[in-house]
């Protein structure tokens, strides 16, 4: 596979993985949220915030009741991007990708979907040619300890 | 040529450099042993802050949580300085289990420049002392390009 995430840390508050692109064909990455095996963020994430953030699909979230889930409502949730004010009042998560080694081009992207069946997934795009990176999936700022 | 970096800002728990390069291609290195600044220690002490990332930076004279004093290694650095628990660093963040030990984090934000990769990497120098080195690649030397850099301990009031 082009694209790997390999969980270097985890918090309550936040996970951090280490992307590696190995510079082959193909380079996006899904990451889940339904528990499957890492890098997934029900799995990899401790009690707290963010495991709270990954179970909207099971027990919703805030304002969002469960069940499946919209590419909008992703992005709200994992790219702290609200639909609107009713989100405003609780957390919601960022995803912030730092790269460490690489060439001229930039080009880490990341952003938030859904799968088939409306679970949320966060997507990598990872950069042309061979280099690392690290993606913090964590709480937005404002949030005590954030 | 070398990446300018110069402390804009500072609290116990949040550092911030301003980084400046006008190659096509440059590299810097921020210490953590007391050298003149930009140096992680005295620009803390400089400006009267004591806290998480002062007790990070004096890892190699007092130790740090789980780190032992003395000279550290290249993977310890990158768990200290960008929380990357990776199983050899010590005692990994493994899946579905808390980091406890609060590390800290390094991010770049780019102001200005064209087509501009901003690394940063962790690393020690000769003596087993915990760096920051940055590099700036750029696709052609295209004018200066500029960032600031964070450094802030996760998980603290503050932070």
């Amino acid at each position: 596979m082009a694209v790997t995430a390999t969980l270097v840390n985890a918090r309550a508050k936040g996970l951090r993985y280490l992307l590696t692109q190995d510079g082959a064909a193909g380079t996006t990455l899904t990451i889940t949220t339904t528990g499957a095996t890492t890098p997934d963020v029900l799995t990899d994430a401790p009690a707290g915030p963010i495991r709270q953030i990954a179970k909207c699909f099971t027990q919703g979230y805030g304002s969002f009741p469960a069940g499946a889930k919209t590419g909008s409502q992703s992005r709200a949730l994992w790219l702290a991007r609200p639909l609107g004010t009713a989100e405003f009042p609780f957390p919601l998560a960022r995803c912030v990708v730092t790269p460490r080694t690489g060439g001229t081009a930039p080009g880490w992207r990341v952003d938030a979907s859904v799968d088939g069946g409306g679970h949320p997934t966060i997507i990598i795009a990872a950069q042309a040619g061979a280099g690392n990176a690290y993606l913090d999936i964590e709480l937005e700022a404002g949030a005590i300890g954030a | 040529m070398a990446i300018t970096i110069s402390l804009v800002y500072a609290q116990s728990n949040h550092l911030r450099y301003f980084l400046s390069s006008a190659s096509a291609s440059d590299v810097g290195v921020l210490t953590t042993t007391g050298a003149a600044t930009p140096d992680i220690k005295t620009d803390l002490l400089a400006s009267g802050n004591q806290g998480p990332l002062l007790a990070l930076a004096k890892v190699i004279s007092q130790g740090y949580g789980t780190f032992p004093a003395g000279a550290q290694t290249q993977a310890k650095s990158r768990a200290l300085w960008l929380s990357d628990r990776s199983a050899a660093n010590p005692a990994a963040g493994t899946t579905g289990v808390p980091s406890i030990v609060p590390t800290a984090t390094c991010r770049i934000t780019a102001r200005a420049g064209v087509a501009t990769n901003w690394l940063v990497d962790a690393s020690v120098d000769g003596g087993g002392n915990p760096v920051i080195t940055l590099t700036q690649l750029a696709s052609a030397d295209v004018g200066p390009a500029e960032a600031y850099l964070d450094i802030y301990v996760r998980d603290t009031i503050g932070g």
